[in-house]
């Protein structure tokens, strides 16, 4: 992948300018009242979750419902490796001696967290991939069911529907900050090797990349693995930032919101993940202040359930109507050189006579839908 | 021997509610590869339509439930998906979900959160006694109802100028065009017809449950979506074969799991799907090559 046409610096220009994207926003956040930090905070763990999720969804084009497994894995984990003892052996008086012993700090936690999500991976990469196209999103649905029946019933362990209490909550910006960049910074490392480049080419035109020795399997199942490591860490930071957890907080909810944040952003694109993460958040954070009702400066309002979902949802269907490929379109963000990989000549996403990069001959992502829809417009 | 018939009678009442509801969200996916998230929002306005409509005699009832969710169904189509129309199975499946959530919120505002009552069939509620075993008449009818719609369902596709020209635009939508089939006038019947049938399996799921929450048709379309993966995409009939299937695998597992694992059954009998689908990728009847995504 050293292309002499390309400089190192121009290929890592997504992840830089990511990264001062969300040290901006954080930097402002840190400025604003403790609501603002918190809420900060947890865009910041969305955006760990969402750049997980993108790591596979959006280089290998399928869609998954069952990423919030992994993260659901690893807040449960870093929940029972990092409580005081004493608490757990309140809490959970089930709960196996060396489990009930342990007591790890964040980063060893977090590890571990990771770990078990890979294995979790592992086994969906089994039973999943080898289904395609609606079949593998259904199927992900499925296991996302059953894990959190599991989880929801295991008292033992996870004390069921009650949820676990007493997670020591002690993030702050500057804590979680370190983990989103480096989440970004695996993101695009997937995205240059070999094996994301293969994959990318694979997502675009299955039977084309097959032909050329592409063994898509393998490299859906590198993405995968991959990205349930970071949302293995992404959960147990959202373990460690809810403070109680509960099955419900690691289910339906949070994978839609992670798909939201997805494809608003544009789900083809590192940046489009990590912008749509912040568009969102910021947008949620809005509407929820408003749905609380309150005094606005001049203007008073009513609380106001619902709102908040109606105008997002409202917000995804009109990208998907008017700027199908999210915010980004599949682009990345870059400077200097125009584009790491859609403009370059030795990409393998190549065939796309649109001036914007978006619609490709034959491919099988989001894009296509540009081609029914009507011009695209920015909807924001 | 009462046992395991009133397990199958149970299974077979499940079956036939998850058929209908499997129905609609295939009968959209055999035309225009949409797998419909909304259709379980379908079925929340179904059950608030009931709530709206109640006091009138049922028969009057029930049409104008039908009526309004065929309308709403309608609706969806003209605003939503038929700017998508074509375009890729996750453009679509986003688009559906989208428009659920949209839906969802708009109850939330409007209905609230909190879950409301209604009581729909109320002498349906009693049970009778065939052959030894006490058989709720609402089970009769689910099962019955159900019957007769599939019944309906195969003459219209079979018998009917419309319903032939579904089901050439389910084979090859390009192809039926170029043949003089209308496009919107399949698209729009094959909403209708889905709509018919979440409001059909509305009124029953609102008759056994009671309960109304704008979040209450998550469930059911995630219900529906197995069935018709299961079953295997692209033909109707393994659709309500997978409902039928997915219903036996529950009741059976509720009734003779051991205490100890009985809790665990909905991630049984969910993984046991995923492994059945492992080893026949393309469902029990389904086709390789059958999937237009």
């Amino acid at each position: 992948m050293k292309s002499p046409r390309t400089s190192r610096l121009a290929r890592c220009a997504p992840a830089i300018i990511c990264t001062l994207l969300v040290l901006a926003v954080s930097g402002l956040a840190e400025a604003g009242s403790q609501t603002t930090q918190r809420t900060a905070t947890q865009m910041l763990i969305m955006g760990i979750i969402t750049v997980g999720t993108y790591i596979f969804v959006g280089n290998s084009g399928m869609l998954s419902f069952g990423h919030v497994v992994f993260v659901a894995v690893g807040a449960y984990t870093t929940a029972l490796l990092t409580m005081p003892h004493s608490l757990k052996q309140a809490l959970l008086p089930a709960l196996p001696d060396w489990l009930a012993e342990i007591e790890l700090g964040l980063p060893e936690a977090l590890l571990v967290s990771g770990l078990l999500s890979l294995l979790v991976g592992a086994v969906f990469a089994l039973l999943v991939l080898r289904l395609d196209g609606m079949a593998a999103g259904i199927a992900s649905l499925a296991l996302l069911i059953s894990v959190n029946v599991v989880i929801s019933n295991w008292d033992a362990v996870t004390r069921g529907s009650q949820g676990i209490v007493g997670i020591p909550a002690d993030l702050t910006i500057g804590t979680t900050v370190p983990w989103m960049i480096g989440a970004i910074a695996v993101a695009l490392a997937y995205q240059l090797s070999r094996s994301g480049f293969r994959l990318r080419a694979s997502s675009e035109d299955p039977i084309a990349a097959a032909a050329l020795g592409v063994r898509i399997r393998r490299d859906r199942s590198i993405a995968l693995l991959i990205s349930a490591f970071v949302c293995g860490f992404g959960g147990g930071l959202y373990a460690r930032f809810l403070g109680a957890l509960t099955p419900g907080d690691v289910y339906l909810q949070l994978t839609l919101l992670t798909l939201l944040m997805l494809i608003v952003g544009g789900i083809r694109s590192l940046s489009g993940a990590v912008i749509g993460t912040l568009f969102i958040s910021v947008l949620a954070e809005l509407l929820r202040r408003v749905e609380a009702g309150g005094e606005f400066g001049p203007v008073g309002l009513q609380p106001h359930p619902g709102v908040q979902q109606l105008i997002l949802a409202l917000t995804l269907l009109l990208t998907l109507l008017l700027r199908p490929g999210g915010i980004t379109a599949g682009r990345e963000l870059g400077f200097a050189v125009p584009g790491w990989g859609r403009s370059s000549r030795r990409g393998p996403s190549e065939p796309s006579p649109d001036p914007s990069g978006l619609v490709v001959e034959g491919g099988n992502g989001l894009d296509d839908a540009g081609q029914a829809a009507p011009p695209r417009r920015d909807p924001v | 021997m009462s046992a395991v018939a009133q397990n199958l009678i149970n299974a077979l009442s499940l079956g036939s509610l998850y058929a209908l509801i499997a129905l609609g969200v295939a009968l959209l996916f055999s035309i225009m590869g949409l797998i419909n998230f909304a259709h379980g929002e379908l079925i929340m306005i179904g059950g608030y339509a009931l709530l709206w409509f109640a006091g009138l005699p049922f028969a009057v009832t029930a049409v104008l439930v039908v009526g309004v969710v065929i309308g709403c169904a309608l609706a969806m189509e003209r605003a939503a998906f038929r700017s998508v129309r074509g375009a890729t199975g996750e453009t679509l499946l986003m688009t559906s979900f989208a428009l659920s959530l949209l839906v969802q919120g708009g109850a939330l505002l409007f209905e609230g959160a909190d879950p409301k009552s209604v009581d729909v069939l109320g002498s349906l509620g009693a049970s009778v006694e065939v052959a030894g075993v006490s058989v709720g008449k609402l089970d009769i009818a689910i099962i019955g109802v159900t019957a007769v719609l599939l019944l309906g369902l195969a003459w219209f596709l079979r018998a009917t100028s419309l319903g032939v020209q579904m089901r050439a635009a389910a084979e090859d939508f390009g192809m039926a065009r170029a043949l003089g089939v209308r496009a919107n006038l399949v698209v729009a019947a094959a909403f209708g017809m889905s709509g018919a049938f979440a409001a059909i399996a509305a009124i029953f799921l609102v008759a056994s449950t009671g309960a109304l929450t704008p979040a209450m048709g998550l469930k059911p379309v995630l219900v529906g979506f197995v069935a018709i993966v299961l079953g295997g995409l692209g033909r109707l009939w393994a659709a309500a074969l997978g409902a039928y299937v997915l219903a036996l695998l529950s009741v059976m597992l509720q009734a003779y799991l051991p205490d100890g694992v009985a809790p665990y059954r909905d991630a049984l009998v969910y993984f046991g799907i995923v492994v059945i689908l492992m080893f026949r990728p393309h469902g029990i009847a389904g086709r390789p090559g059958a999937v237009r995504v």
